[in-house]
Formats: C-alpha cells, sequence, structure tokens
C-alpha cells in the first residue's frame, strides 16, 4: 500500500468528498486491498528426455490464455538444464497426467510443482545414468560432480552435449514422472497462513453536469510471491483490473423477474470495457519468496487482478462526489441525485 | 523489456521470472493453434439439438423418432 500511495501520488488526494475539480470535473482517489488465498491442487506431470535431448512433458492441465504452456516451459527447461527451445509442453488431454486445471488461481503452482518434481526425477535419472556409466571419472562420486546446464552434461572435467550423452547412454530415451498432494493437507499449510495481496488504486472523474463516471488511472501493486514470467504475470493483472473495471462501471445481467429470462444476453447490450474505456493502467509486482508456499516460492496471482479494482473505483467515486454506491455497476443514474449538493 | 532479458538461453541464471514470450504465441495468431474440436481421434462424432418441448406441463409419453430415423446416417 506504501509503494502503491506513493507511485500514485496519493498526497494529492483531499480526504473531503466533492473538494477536488478540474472544471466541471468532480476527481476523486480511491484505493482497496486485495487478498486471495493460496491454493494447491492435487497434480501429476510425466516427463520425457529422448535420444536427441528433447524434453516432452505431459499433463492433462490447461492453458485458458493464462500462459501456462510459457512457465511450464521455462519451469522445465531451468529445472533440467537445457534451452527453453528443447522443451515440449502437451497440455489439454485427459489421458495424461492428472492436475487440478486452471481456476482459483492455482495452476501454475500446482502443475507447476508437479513437472518440477518430475523433471527432478528425470535429472536424478540421467546423473545416474552418468555415474553408471564404466570409466567415466564421476563413477562413485558425489550427485554434486555432475551438473546439467545450457544443454550439456558435465561429470568431472568432462562436458558432452546432452544430446550426445543420451545418444550414446540412453538411445531409448528416459522417462519420470512427479506429483503433489492438494496444499490443504500437508503440514506447511495448516501451520501457514498462505495468501497474495495486492492494493489497488483508482482516480476516476465525474462529470457535474450528466454524473458520467471515468477511469482515469488505475495502479495495482501486487504481492504474490515469486513471479514465474514478468509478462504474463503482468498481462493476467491488466486483464483482471479491466474486469475490476467492467464489473465497477459497466456490466449488469438484467433480470426479466416475470418471466426469468435475462434481457441483456449478448454483448450488445451487455457492457464491457473497450479500449477507450480502460485508462492508463499499472502494475507493479513486489516480489518476495515464500518459501512455505511450494518449491518455487510463488503463489497465486491470477484473481489479485480483478479482487479489489473495482472496489477501489467504487471507494474514488466517493471520494469525487460524495455519492456512496453499494450496488454495481455505478452507473450515472446512481450518482446523479447525490451530485445536486456537492456539484453546485 | 530488453532483447537480453527475453532471450532463449540458459547462461546466466535462472529461466523462472524472465518475461519469456508465450511459446503458444505463434500458432494462436497464425490461426495454427488446434482447438479440441479440430482433433480428430475414433469414429465420427454424433451431433445433438435440444428440441424444446411445445407443451410446458405434460408427461412424456412417446418420443416419435420414425420420420427422422428414414434420414441417412441419424443414430438413435
Amino acid at each position: 500500500m506504501q509503494e502503491g500511495a506513493r507511485r500514485f501520488s496519493w498526497e494529492r488526494r483531499r480526504s473531503e468528498p466533492g473538494s477536488l475539480r478540474e472544471g466541471r470535473k468532480l476527481v476523486g482517489f480511491g484505493m482497496a486491498a486485495a487478498i486471495r488465498p493460496n491454493y494447491i491442487g492435487a497434480a501429476a506431470a510425466s516427463v520425457r528426455i529422448d535420444a536427441e535431448g528433447r524434453v516432452t512433458a505431459r499433463l492433462d492441465m490447461t492453458d485458458i490464455g493464462t500462459g501456462t504452456y510459457t512457465i511450464l516451459t521455462q519451469i522445465a527447461a531451468d529445472a533440467l538444464g537445457v534451452p527453453l527451445a528443447a522443451i515440449t509442453i502437451e497440455l489439454g488431454d485427459s489421458r495424461y497426467p492428472l492436475t487440478a486445471g486452471s481456476g482459483g488461481s492455482w495452476g501454475a503452482a500446482s502443475a507447476g510443482t508437479a513437472l518440477l518434481r518430475a523433471c527432478e526425477a528425470l535429472k536424478r535419472k540421467i546423473v545416474n545414468a552418468v555415474r553408471t556409466q564404466p570409466g567415466t571419472p564421476a563413477q562413485n562420486s558425489g550427485t554434486d560432480d555432475v551438473t546439467i546446464a545450457a544443454g550439456a552434461v558435465r561429470f568431472g572435467e568432462r562436458t558432452e552435449a546432452l544430446a550426445e550423452f543420451m545418444r550414446r547412454v540412453a538411445p531409448q530415451g528416459l522417462d519420470a514422472t512427479g506429483s503433489v498432494e492438494a496444499g490443504a493437507s500437508t503440514e506447511s499449510y495448516r501451520a501457514f497462513s498462505q495468501h497474495s495481496y495486492g492494493a489497488h488504486f483508482a482516480e476516476v472523474s465525474v462529470d457535474c453536469d450528466t454524473g458520467e463516471i471515468r477511469a482515469r488511472r488505475l495502479l495495482a501493486v501486487i504481492g504474490a510471491g515469486r513471479i514465474l514470467n514478468a509478462k504474463t504475470a503482468r498481462s493476467q493483472i491488466l486483464g483482471g483490473m479491466t474486469w475490476g473495471l467492467g464489473a465497477a462501471l459497466m456490466e449488469e445481467s438484467v433480470l426479466d423477474r416475470r418471466y426469468g429470462c435475462f434481457v441483456n444476453h449478448d454483448l450488445a447490450e451487455y457492457h464491457v470495457p473497450v479500449n477507450s474505456d480502460v485508462p492508463d493502467l499499472d502494475v507493479v509486482f513486489i516480489e518476495e519468496n515464500d518459501d512455505k508456499a511450494n518449491p518455487f516460492g510463488a503463489k497465486g496471482l491470477g484473481e489479485l487482478g480483478v479482487c479489489g479494482a473495482g472496489a477501489a473505483i467504487a471507494n474514488a467515486v466517493y471520494n469525487a462526489t460524495g455519492v456512496r454506491v453499494r450496488e454495481f455497476p455505478l452507473t450515472l443514474d446512481k450518482v446523479l441525485p447525490g451530485l445536486a449538493t456537492v456539484a453546485l | 523489456m530488453t532483447d537480453k532479458a527475453q532471450r532463449h538461453t540458459t547462461s546466466g541464471g535462472s529461466l523462472i521470472g524472465r518475461p519469456v514470450d508465450r511459446v503458444d504465441g505463434p500458432v494462436k495468431v497464425t490461426g495454427t493453434a488446434t482447438y479440441a474440436y479440430e482433433v480428430a481421434e475414433g469414429p465420427p462424432s454424433a451431433f445433438g439439438f435440444v428440441l424444446g418441448a411445445g407443451i410446458a406441463k405434460g408427461r412424456i409419453l412417446e418420443i416419435e423418432t420414425g420420420l427422422g430415423c428414414r434420414f441417412r446416417r441419424v443414430t438413435s
């Protein structure tokens, strides 16, 4: 919150509602806190390295546009010490090892941990294959003597490309699996409160005469442990903030109580934000390494973007106008009656 | 983000956290990504259509399928 306040020039906010004006616009600042529990769902993964050093990982996980393919590629490449281009992630097939799927901001932590363990098991098999090679200096020595990095195996003084090593030692390829149990059943989960946090900031303008509300700036400051991919993480938060804006100012399912149908059941009448509705958005990650969460120290991220974004806007509207609206969306008809006193 | 940060390499530290471009980006923007619908496996799919009843309250005594089943490749 302090970081966000500093970046958002929170000191410009006047605590008295309706006291900051620009011509016929009332300007207000608002903020809200965001919190999400950090869940881990039971998940499993299989991983295979072939004679060419190519790695294929399989999970029945989903990628609903959040970047799962990408972060799992990073996790596997990082764990195995091979380039990203050597990794193929195959998802979305129910014949593959069972995962928790997407939902509750738990996909990356659940599937990622299972894949990490599968890769660690595979790495142990590669290392064992090195050590059992007759004539290798690493034989009978500790695991520390064998490293895999940048797509090469180093044992003792010798370095060999992983593909060459695989062709020579295990041309049939090597397979491994890994899994993670549901977080709720672990000691670490029972002993520690595990959450990710955020602070949302909003600046809005409200037209004195029409009551039209425009969001001008939004900022999210996010603490979700270690960020697995700075780009896809930022995109997720930007998307969440945009939906928070939509919920706060536009989106509403209107029910016809006579016939029980939704009146505005298409995107022509159910309003969602378009480009000109979405103002200057900014996202800041405050990285932390939560060693209780999972092996990466990464925590659920996806829903922090929407959690609190709408509330910050509603608070900004109150700060601008003195009108406290308790029901989303904040449409102009809800603020207009209260504007008469403040917007003379 | 700098080119350096996006470079696909394992040299110089962890790959975790880097702003790597989406690995599925190229197939998606070129329209070559495979959707579940496009994965052909097993026998041809059967397609169904929900037909609403014309009577709001009643009991189903019989479903007349004879006419429909005369069409080629209609399954019952």
